[in-house]
């Protein structure tokens, strides 16, 4: 067993796949690189890569053994024993490039706990998938065929979903680039349906180099595959462009009362500046007559009824001081991205500078510069009544957070 | 005119980087009916295919009635040498006819007389059933057939069947002889096998190699006098193969 | 003649060229995203990058059949037959690209390109490694090639000649040498060498 790992042709390809595997990933990471679960994810961008490696070995294998007649000398071992065998190498390859992967996008040294470590399980089921399929198409098809055409398609199977319309094909193909940021984790249907789809691409293989009749085989393998893909689809028709679900609330750390400080694990080096900060913005702000919550949370499940705030673990005080200000400001409604017309987003600009005008959060803070127009209805605003000023705020505020408000602007009329 | 010879001058082949499998070989087949021998491994194959030249030697010459097998006289070797190889392979998209046909118009024959003669050819190695067949239907035994249908349909001078009787059943191989006794009045023969039962009257000269080297080179009769058993016996022709395998290389012929 | 044709099974290559045509004609503009190594995003390049294979992999499936031992011994050069099969097969395509693009297609040229540079690559693979590497080794440039992309620059790289849009003197220059470089390797196979004994 060890000489047919040590003499597989997936053994020779191992050290040029880790290599342009690597060089991949290297350019291509995106999202935190503290947070093990954003990393974890990134792995699956290997998959244009490793997936066509797997399956063009796939296939050669299956090609090889059915031009050296190991079937017709009336085996003993069962197929799927035999192709156990031969695609073991190509499993210690795909192990190997996955395992690589992770490894390169854990070295920035992001925190992890043992259970993040499921996600590898996707990129794993699609290879898996691919080669289980390509060792059938091996067994079946002239070489010429079956070896191109396994590389070719399995990457084009990868990739192309990408970019096509409705968007929740992409996540069938177990790519999970989009995720995440701090406060998402990759959503469970984007995980399970790739793992659906890969077990029918086995089943189906399974079924293709089954003793049944060919008309069978093809037929039964051909619902295997339909049918996987029609049960993976209902995981995943409710998710946009991005395979990402709020992170579970709680596995936030949570410090002192009024405000109470709630952040990500990842974001303790930052808990005591935030306290500081959300407690002076919070006084000032209470002060003026402005409602702010008494929790600052990075939950998104939570933003609504508390305290928003999106950080990193490198924050300095005034990316902090701007990451409270602009949690004041509720979220873009939904009903927005659906292209309903959305006119309050033109308050957005100016209730964040008046809040941070109101807070005294100095002028070196890292809120987007505002524009000459921004600065223009802050400094109406300011010249108003108190009165006025908090009736000017409640009503963009409403008019922010939903989608038929129109904004009351002083410099627009 | 001189006799017919197929010969090698010092000849060295490897596959690959591997250990020379024919070193510095020097013999010579002269007319009639050679009869090759040797245990697996031996280098019969590749001696033959040497002496086809679908191998190149590393070193040293092949000729067939002085013509060599290299340069501008390949073609002309080729013309005169017909190999029967171990393998039969089944030529995609023809028929039995057809492939017999077809490996008469690659050495040279025109399409009609190719066409003509491979019917003959088929009845000499009686498969004119099975002419309309595709040969990856035919049993092993009869695509050998096809084999030797195919080293005989240009008319070669000399012919070089390697393995012919393997897979063929008694009836079949007698059948066999008879085709080569009939043979040997027109082409000069070289018949590899490790088959001793082949061994009988139709040959006129065996050489027996081992190891890459020849250990005997002569007559039939010379060969079966160096062994045991009673005349006409399978003892005696086995104990003759067994006595020139272990004897000393020969260095030349 | 005819026998050597059917054996290289070419009623199914002269089906492969249409259909790659046809595909051309239908699919030629579709733009395919690709993950680029060299951009670290998502890069699109055109069909005709992967619809070559279709004609260059049909190629090596019909070459599979040839060297065979009858051949090699034979007096018929079958080699140099095959070479000018391929030749033949390619020179279709150009001609039925003609014709397309007389008829409104577009990127006939691109195919005709890359189709030619991917059949030399195979069988310059085939020669040097193996038969087997000769069926992969368009295949896997395709996919390196659609790695490490670049389309923002403007600038096309020697080795992503397959990409460039529209022809350029270059591409066809690095095709054609792929080519025809190809077509020698075929043709030395009449040559009974050592290393034929590897492949039989």
């Amino acid at each position: 067993m060890t000489r047919d790992l040590w003499r597989a042709p997936a053994t020779i390809a191992a050290g040029p796949l880790l290599i342009v595997s690597l060089l991949f990933l290297s350019g291509d990471a995106t999202g935190p690189s503290f947070y093990g679960v954003s990393r974890l994810a990134q792995v699956s961008s290997a998959l244009p890569i490793i997936v066509p490696f797997c399956a063009g070995l796939a296939a050669w294998e299956g090609a090889r053994l059915r031009m050296g007649g190991a079937f017709s000398v009336a085996p003993v071992r069962s197929e799927l024993a035999i192709a156990g065998r031969a695609l073991l190498p190509i499993g210690c390859l795909a192990l190997l490039g996955i395992a690589a992967s992770a490894a390169a996008m854990l070295s920035t040294g992001p925190s992890l706990a043992l259970g993040d470590l499921r996600i590898l399980i996707v990129p794993l089921a699609a290879v898996a998938g691919y080669s289980a399929l390509a060792y059938a198409a091996g067994r079946y098809l002239p070489g010429a065929f079956a070896i191109p055409g396994a590389v070719v398609g399995s990457w084009l199977l990868i990739v192309y979903p990408v970019a096509v319309e409705p968007l929740w094909i992409r996540h069938l193909t177990g790519y999970l680039s989009s995720c995440c940021d701090l406060s998402t984790v990759p959503d469970p249907g984007a995980m399970i349906a790739p793992i659906i789809v890969a077990a029918g691409m086995c089943a189906a293989a399974g079924l293709l180099v089954s003793p049944l009749a060919p008309t069978l085989r093809i037929g039964l393998a051909g619902l295997a595959v339909v049918g996987a893909v029609g049960v993976a689809t209902t995981f995943v028709t409710d998710l946009g462009s991005e395979a990402t679900t709020p992170r579970n609330a709680s596995a936030l750390t949570c410090r002192g009362d009024r405000p109470r400080i709630c952040l990500w694990p990842e974001n303790e080096p930052v808990l005591h500046t935030t306290a500081a900060a959300a407690s002076a913005i919070r006084d000032r702000l209470t002060a003026s007559g402005v409602r702010v919550p008494s929790t600052v949370s990075e939950s998104l499940e939570d933003r609504g009824k508390f305290w928003f705030v999106s950080l990193v673990p490198d924050a300095r005080k005034r990316d902090v001081e701007a990451g409270l200000i602009m949690g004041l400001i509720p979220a873009v409604p939904a009903c927005a991205n659906g292209r309903a017309p959305y006119p309050g987003f033109a308050a957005q600009a100016p209730l964040e500078q008046w809040l941070a005008a109101i807070a005294r959060v100095p002028s070196g803070s890292s809120l987007a510069p505002a524009s000459r127009r921004t600065r223009r209805e802050v400094a109406a605003v300011r010249q108003q009544p108190r009165a006025e000023q908090l009736s000017w705020y409640r009503q963009n505020l409403r008019a922010v957070s939903k989608c038929g408000p129109h904004p009351r602007l002083l410099t627009q009329r | 005119m001189l006799d017919p010879n197929l010969n090698l001058n010092g000849v060295t082949f490897a596959y690959g980087r591997g250990r020379p499998v024919l070193s510095e070989l020097t013999l010579e087949f002269t007319a009639g009916a050679t009869l090759l021998l040797g245990p697996n491994g031996a280098g019969k194959s590749t001696l033959l295919g040497l002496c086809a030249s679908t191998l190149s030697p590393r070193r040293g010459l092949v000729a067939a009635n002085g013509t060599p097998a290299a340069g501008a006289d390949l073609r002309a070797f080729r013309s005169v040498v017909s190999l029967m190889p171990q393998q039969i392979q089944s030529v995609p998209g023809l028929t039995v006819r057809e492939q017999v046909a077809y490996a008469g118009w690659l050495k040279g024959m025109s399409k009609q007389s190719a066409w003509e003669r491979s019917l003959d050819c088929l009845s000499r190695v009686d498969l004119v059933a099975l002419a309309d067949r595709r040969p990856r239907t035919l049993s092993g035994g009869e695509l050998r057939r096809v084999g030797v249908a195919q080293a005989i349909v240009h008319g070669a001078e000399w012919l070089l069947l390697d393995e012919p009787t393997a897979g063929l059943d008694p009836a079949q191989r007698a059948h066999f002889q008879e085709l080569i006794g009939g043979l040997r009045r027109e082409v000069n023969i070289v018949i590899s096998t490790h088959q001793t039962e082949d061994i009988g009257s139709s040959y006129e000269a065996v050489l027996v190699l081992n190891e890459g080297r020849v250990t005997f080179t002569g007559t039939t009769e010379d060969f079966l006098a160096r062994g045991d058993g009673a005349p006409g016996s399978n003892e005696l022709v086995v104990s003759s193969y067994l006595r020139a395998l272990e004897s000393s290389p020969a260095s030349s012929t | 003649m005819t026998w050597w044709l059917r054996s290289r099974r070419g009623p199914a290559l002269l089906f492969a060229i249409v259909a790659q045509l046809a595909l051309t004609w239908i699919l030629g503009e579709t733009l395919v995203p690709s993950p680029s190594l060299a951009e670290g995003a998502i890069t699109r390049l055109p069909a005709i990058v992967f619809l070559p294979l279709v004609v260059a992999s049909t190629i090596y499936f019909s070459l599979e059949a040839s060297g065979g031992a009858i051949e090699v011994a034979g007096v018929r050069r079958t080699a140099v037959m095959d070479a000018a099969l391929v030749a033949s097969a390619l020179a279709t395509l150009v001609v039925g690209g003609v014709v397309i693009d007389a008829l409104g297609g577009a990127f006939t040229g691109e195919a005709a390109r890359n189709t030619a540079g991917y059949v030399g690559l195979g069988l310059i693979a085939a020669k040097l490694l193996g038969s087997r590497a000769g069926s992969v080794a368009p295949a896997a440039y395709v996919v390196l090639v659609a790695s490490t992309s670049s389309r923002t620059s403007g600038l096309s790289r020697l080795w992503s000649w397959p990409a460039d849009n529209p022809l350029t003197a270059r591409s066809v220059i690095v095709a054609g040498i792929l080519c025809v470089l190809g077509l020698l390797a075929t043709v030395l196979r009449d040559r009974p060498l050592p290393s034929l004994a590897r492949q039989r």
